[in-house]
């Protein structure tokens, strides 16, 4: 295919120029052609001609013959021949002046029987006396024609007698134009090239010399053929540039105009294009004009399809990078800024800051008041947030109630005031009033600087401002805090690998879980009254506390399917009989589990131990408890059904004095903080009347932490119904039938 | 003088009778018709005797005569040409065949003119040596010849200078052998001379003869013609020793004025052809032929 692309008037050009050119040549070749004809038929008129020229030759020579005959008869030759005497006076007067000879001959001689001539005649080119024997016709060359010189011997019919004889001198070229008429020979140009005297006629008509009389008609069909031809070029030329010209003029504008347009509408669109339109006018050419109405159609067309497809890759933009929830933008939207973000590092490297936070115990409010309020709660998080952050810095939801925000030139004081401005919006926001919790809602934000180096993964500094938001939610912490690689041990089961795949096979395959039993006893009499049940996971080569445990469940929200597989563990365990006969078991339940309104079901295969053993519910985290009306529904149900129910660490910021009044709790233990606190007598004193408070109100209580003598000696002042703690009993894994012994 | 074949000889027998009168044309020719199956049954010597006589009337000089042999009871007629003219002029050649078919033994001279065995008209500006007295030298030698042929007398039959010439043999020959003389046309030469005329008789001299303007001639011969004019010609008719009959057309505008008065004047038998001119053309050569053979001896044969 044709590589180079021309304008249209350079195609004009070309077809002009090629037009030209086929007019030349053809031209030329029919010229050739005719010229070839020409010959053609200068030969075949030539050949015609000598068959013409041999034919009148011929028949002169047959005339001159025909009429000397004739004359031969003439009775006057036989006047003079019998009686010569006025010979010279009929000679002149009846052959030189006559019209007796005319029009074959010129001249006559007459002669005697012996050839001697009737008279010498001096004007006469015949010759005086003949040869009798040898009467031979002859040519004569004069002045480029040839006179035949005849013989006749002059007798009458029947009579052998020769009177005399004749001598005829006739010029041949007069006959020859008298007698014939030349069709192919100019007769103007005919002539005898004969040299002397001849007796050959072959040789007289060889020296014919003639000129073909079409040569003037040639000439003039030469002329015609040549001025026909170059009125065929002119009339082939004419309409040529006249197409050209309309091809330039109108074809070749209009479609320059056409292409411009097409151009405009590309580069300026419709209005640039019918702008050069209205300055160009109509093309006069229908189709075009019907074309360039149907490209600016088309174009204006395209470009309202442009529009709306700029409006659904927006809306598909938006539905690929922004939280359809609550309108931040998603984790795809973040990967890109990120991206874009280290673009922009790479030419000016900025002071960076990845801000991330979530929703304290945010699946709890969302198992407590439903995903309608779950979802609203987020959504007026991300009011708060956007009123929070700078105008320049974009939020961005990663996932479930976890948001992030990259600030920009910006170090960790001014970090510290955007999380605190975040956690002041999201504070003040009327989350009660709204939407009806009656929990506040708070935020754990953690902060990770990003280093300068532009090429560094997004996972860094989000792992590390997930270490900085985790540390956040630990109690004693602030709600904010920025990274440090101090946080790293605290975290650190939290972001093993290997501790949480361990977590996950006991929540997903039940394996690897080891339940140890710490004892609860009588304070006073020392005796045994139930165990806590206290989870451990085999880890190979150590026992994964739920130090280490807890973290990394409360992260990925595996509370409840922890929880069951305690239960099922213990079941096991007390199908085993491992627990003796007349005491109990404590199980911790998570509050989510507390919420569950299966945990009913979930513990009833523990009645069928009610008779031989005391069951404990221990509620422990009481604060994180968000659906509390559920939670106490739940313990109420289970209490009827047998079940006591243990309020934990209470005294610990998880659980308050409030949850004692609204909770339907049996036992109360307090948090090993308050028992460690009792030598210090405001406290002490402190403790002592929530003792008596709750004694009063009917509950027992228990005192955790319980280490040393000391420390028994002071609960037992106190007044507490039971003691825990490594003083007596470590937590230990049972066998089926454990030693159980009395304290003294 | 010699014959070159003998007189034809028509069987008496054969020649049947005719009857005289008038005829129409469609008798003439219904006649012609039934007497030329006749003849060609029973006459086939005369068919064969027929031809060219030759005879030499000068030294070096043959003339030659056209010999349609006839009926041998019928009289031999010679017709004679006119001016210039010879036996096969149309006029005597019509009305030889027409009488030979008749049955008549007619002999058609052509004069020779002084041109051995002449077969040509001769123009007027051809050169002209011969005389009347040689035409009427030869017009003796055919009639003796034809006498002597036929060995009956001779009618003489001449159309116009022809009648001329036959005139001055009727003079010069008055007991020649002829018995009757029909001259057609007959008129007189009438001349003069174009150019100053040489002062010797021999020599050569343009003259206007009769029809001709230019007629080269010696002055001897002009003389010849040119002399024997009318008076000559009546007297010759009057003193003539046989019927002499003359025959015009009434429409012949070559006669002089007053010839053919002076004619009947002098008691020449005369007869008018009416409508016919100089030559008798057309359909007039059945009447010139009609009114010869009435005017022949006997009448219709």
């Amino acid at each position: 295919m044709f590589a180079v692309s021309l304008s249209i008037r350079r195609y004009a050009l070309i077809f002009g120029a090629f037009v030209f050119t086929l007019c030349v040549l053809l031209g030329l070749l029919g010229y050739q052609q005719y010229r070839g004809a020409v010959n053609d038929i200068e030969r075949l008129e030539s050949q015609a001609a000598r068959e013409e020229l041999h034919t009148a030759f011929l028949n002169t020579l047959r005339d001159v013959r025909e009429g000397a005959d004739a004359l031969a008869e003439w009775d006057e030759l036989f006047l003079q021949l019998g009686n010569p005497v006025y010979y010279p006076y009929w000679h002149a007067y009846r052959v030189q002046n006559g019209a007796s000879l005319a029009p074959r001959f010129l001249d006559l001689m007459l002669y005697g029987p012996d050839g001697e001539a009737l008279a010498h005649l001096q004007d006469s080119q015949l010759p005086s006396r003949l040869d009798t024997d040898g009467l031979q016709e002859r040519f004569v060359a004069v002045d480029g024609d040839a006179h035949m010189i005849l013989f006749r011997r002059l007798q009458r019919q029947a009579d052998d007698r020769v009177h005399g004889y004749l001598a005829l001198r006739a010029p041949l070229l007069p006959a020859m134009l008298r007698l014939s008429g030349f069709n192919r020979i100019d007769p103007n140009t005919l002539l005898f090239r004969l040299d002397g005297e001849s007796q050959d006629a072959g040789r007289v008509e060889g020296s014919l010399r003639y000129a073909l009389v079409s040569t003037t008609s040639r000439e003039t069909m030469d002329t015609l053929v040549k001025r026909l031809i170059l009125l065929l070029g002119i009339a082939a030329l004419v309409p040529t540039l006249m197409l050209m010209f309309f091809f330039n003029r109108h074809l070749g504008r209009a479609v320059e105009e056409l292409s411009r347009v097409v151009e405009t509408l590309r580069s300026h669109g419709v209005k640039g294009a019918q702008q050069i339109l209205e300055r160009a006018g109509r093309f006069r050419i229908r189709e075009l004009d019907v074309t360039e109405q149907s490209l600016i159609d088309y174009q204006r067309e395209l470009l309202s399809a442009n529009a709306r497809l700029d409006e659904k890759n927006r809306e598909l933009w938006d539905l690929a990078h922004r939280d359809s929830l609550t309108g931040a933008q998603n984790r795809r939207a973040f990967d890109t800024f990120w991206q874009t973000l280290q673009a922009m590092s790479e030419r000016k490297p900025r002071s960076l800051r990845l801000m991330l936070c979530d929703v304290n115990r945010f699946k709890s409010i969302n198992d407590t008041y439903g995903h309608d309020i779950g979802d609203a709660v987020l959504q007026a998080i991300v009011q708060c947030l956007h009123r929070a952050v700078r105008r320049e810095e974009q939020l961005f939801r990663l996932g479930g109630d976890e948001f992030a925000c990259v600030l920009i030139d910006c170090d960790d004081q001014q970090a510290l005031l955007v999380a605190s401005r975040c956690e002041r919006e999201v504070a003040h926001y009327p989350f009660t009033d709204e939407l009806g919790l009656r929990e506040p809602v708070r935020l754990s934000i953690g902060i990770s600087p990003v280093a300068e180096n532009s090429s560094i993964s997004v996972k860094v500094p989000l792992r590390q401002a997930d270490v900085a938001m985790y540390q956040s939610k630990r109690p004693a912490s602030g709600s904010v805090c920025i990274y440090r690689e101090s946080m790293e041990s605290v975290s650190g089961a939290v972001f093993s690998s290997s501790i949480n795949e361990a977590v996950y096979r006991v929540v997903e395959q039940g394996e690897g879980l080891i339940m140890h039993y710490q004892l609860v006893r009588h304070t006073e009499s020392g005796e045994p009254s139930y165990y806590e049940a206290l989870m451990r996971i085999d880890h190979g080569d150590r026992l994964i506390q739920p130090a280490e445990i807890m973290p990394i469940v409360e992260s990925r929200h595996l509370e409840k399917e922890l929880d069951q597989a305690v239960i099922e563990q213990l079941l096991k365990d007390l199908y085993d009989s491992t627990l003796p006969v007349g005491t109990g078991i404590s199980i911790n339940l998570s509050a989510v589990s507390i919420s569950d309104p299966d945990i009913i079901a979930r513990l009833e295969p523990f009645r069928h131990f009610m008779g031989d053993y005391k069951l404990v519910l221990e509620v422990t985290e009481t604060a994180l408890i968000t659906q509390m009306e559920y939670a106490n529904t739940h313990l109420a149900e289970l209490r009827a059904r047998g079940f006591l129910v243990a309020l934990d660490d209470f005294g610990s910021g998880y659980s308050s004095l409030s949850y004692l009044t609204s909770m339907p709790v049996d036992i109360v233990k307090f948090d090993i903080s308050l028992i460690r606190s009792l030598d210090d007598d405001p406290h002490r004193r402190l403790v002592a009347h929530l003792l008596e408070f709750i004694s009063s109100a009917g509950q027992e209580t228990v005192a955790e932490g319980v280490e040393d003598a000391a420390a028994l000696q002071r609960v037992r002042d106190l007044g507490f119904d039971y003691v825990q703690g490594f003083l007596h009993d470590e937590p230990e894994l049972l066998s089926p039938l454990p030693r159980i012994s009395a304290i003294r | 003088m010699a014959a070159s074949s003998p007189p034809a000889c028509c069987d008496a027998s054969a020649c049947s009778a005719r009857g005289s009168g008038a005829r129409s044309w469609r008798q003439l020719s219904g006649r012609f018709l039934a007497q030329l199956l006749l003849w060609l049954c029973v006459s086939p010597i005369g068919a064969l005797q027929a031809g060219i006589q030759e005879l030499e009337v000068a030294p070096g000089i043959v003339a030659t005569a056209r010999y349609l042999p006839g009926k041998a009871d019928l009289a031999p007629v010679l017709v004679l040409h006119g001016f210039l003219q010879t036996a096969r002029f149309p006029t005597v050649n019509r009305l030889a065949e027409g009488l030979a078919e008749e049955g008549y033994p007619v002999l058609a001279p052509t004069l020779s003119l002084k041109i051995t065995r002449r077969r040509q008209s001769q123009s007027c500006e051809a050169l002209h040596l011969q005389r009347l007295e040689d035409d009427v030298a030869e017009i003796a030698h055919w009639v003796e010849w034809l006498h002597r042929e036929t060995g009956r007398a001779v009618v003489l039959v001449g159309h116009s200078s022809g009648g001329h010439a036959i005139t001055r043999y009727l003079h010069d020959h008055p007991q020649a052998p002829t018995q009757r003389v029909l001259l057609i046309s007959l008129g007189y030469p009438r001349g003069r001379p174009v150019s100053p005329e040489p002062p010797q008789q021999k020599s050569l001299g343009i003259y206007a003869l009769d029809f001709c303007q230019s007629y080269p001639t010696t002055p001897e011969a002009f003389r010849s013609y040119i002399g024997w004019g009318p008076q000559k010609i009546l007297q010759a008719l009057q003193q003539a020793t046989v019927p002499v009959h003359v025959i015009f057309g009434t429409m012949d505008n070559r006669l002089s004025p007053g010839w053919v008065q002076s004619l009947r004047d002098s008691n020449i038998a005369i007869e008018l052809v009416p409508g016919a001119d100089h030559f008798f053309d057309s359909t007039y050569e059945f009447d010139l032929l009609e009114t010869v053979i009435d005017l022949m001896p006997g009448g219709q044969p």
